[in-house]
């Protein structure tokens, strides 16, 4: 038999400091690590938006960038445009998985008046690398939790091994579900 | 089935050995002393879970530099095929061949696949004398990141800071 894959935990949690989509008090948790320019992650990005609609009440989703720079040379600057972005961060985050091959600086700039933000916000971004210590720290962290590849995935803060097709995700989220059920109810004292 | 070989363990001095990291250059793991190493055994160029596994690598060097901390990837595929592949993924850190004799280093440190004719998906992370401070075979189908090497050269730089 082979041997269960390490499933490294994610750290740190999510906090303050992460684009956090869903409710405060989901019961479960979906983080992925990804770059804007990776194919796989277009590839998943559809699915874990059905994810998000299906399980609306019952998950929050987190994102962290990893951006694979030397292969994917748009995907930084990707990264500080959704960041530049503010409070639109997930709007311009859809829109960035548009195409990858549509990442160009004046890609870029255009999806950003199409969420109504200035496009000299995000070229002052860029300019000054307003966001360039954030990915570090995502980055960082991406390497602590045992990031490796992207998109790489963590369930209530464990990495999950899996493959991202939909069936596979929507098994694994049900299962922390009722895990978490299971040891919720283990907490209740007996009436 | 797996080679075992006792001088390829922690504690012990790594085994030195020349290999080719480009047609007509050889790379010399004892020419390389004075500064961490870590050599990552993979089994093969173009295949799905090396190219995850050296990409993540390669975007990395930078905090490996900061442990001043070469890295080097060992394969059974020739020296042009690396070419090809390190090219094609933009590698910036030697992709040595183990090609002739096949394997020959990946058998004296233990991490030949005599059944299927290639290297494991292993780790070595040597000290700046040699000696190898951790070692980690991965199942074949599993990428082991690199939080284990960053992990293996934080323990080094501590134990340097402590000696």
């Amino acid at each position: 038999m082979r041997p269960e894959p390490p499933r490294p935990a994610l750290a740190p949690p999510l906090g303050p400091e992460d684009h956090i989509y869903g409710p405060a008090d989901a019961v479960v948790e979906l983080v992925a690590y990804g770059d804007y320019q990776c194919p796989h992650c277009h590839t998943a990005h559809p699915i874990t938006q059905s994810l998000i609609e299906e399980f609306a009440g019952q998950l929050r989703f987190g994102w962290r960038h990893f951006p694979l720079s030397k292969i994917h040379p748009d995907a930084r600057n990707a990264a500080m445009a959704a960041e530049a972005c503010g409070d639109k961060f997930w709007h311009m985050h859809n829109l960035l998985f548009t195409d990858p091959g549509k990442l160009s600086r004046e890609n870029l700039l255009q999806y950003a008046r199409q969420v109504q933000i200035d496009p000299q916000t995000v070229i002052a971004a860029w300019d000054e690398n307003r966001y360039g210590e954030l990915i570090r720290r995502h980055i960082a962290s991406g390497l602590r939790s045992g990031v490796n590849t992207t998109p790489t995935f963590y369930i209530n803060g464990r990495r999950h091994n899996g493959g991202f097709d939909k069936r596979t995700l929507t098994t694994a989220l049900l299962q922390a579900i009722a895990e978490k059920s299971t040891a919720s109810a283990g907490q209740n004292p007996p009436t | 089935m797996k080679n075992t070989n006792q001088g390829s363990q922690v504690g012990f001095v790594a085994p030195d050995f020349t290999l080719l990291e480009a047609p007509g250059k050889n790379w010399t793991l004892s020419q390389t002393l004075g500064r961490p190493r870590v050599l990552v055994f993979y089994p093969a160029d173009f295949s799905p879970v090396c190219s995850d596994q050296l990409t993540i690598y390669n975007e990395l060097l930078e905090e490996f530099r900061r442990f001043n901390a070469l890295l080097v990837g060992i394969s059974v595929d020739g020296t042009w095929c690396h070419k090809a592949y390190s090219q094609s993924r933009k590698l910036e850190f030697p992709l040595l061949a183990d090609f002739e004799p096949k394997g020959m280093v990946a058998r004296r440190y233990g991490v030949y696949r005599n059944d299927d004719g290639f290297c494991e998906r292993a780790i070595f992370v040597l000290d700046a004398a040699g000696v190898i401070r951790w070692r980690y075979v991965s199942p074949i189908e599993i990428n082991p990141g690199a939080d284990g090497i960053l992990h293996a050269l934080e323990s080094l730089t501590i134990n340097h800071v402590q000696a």
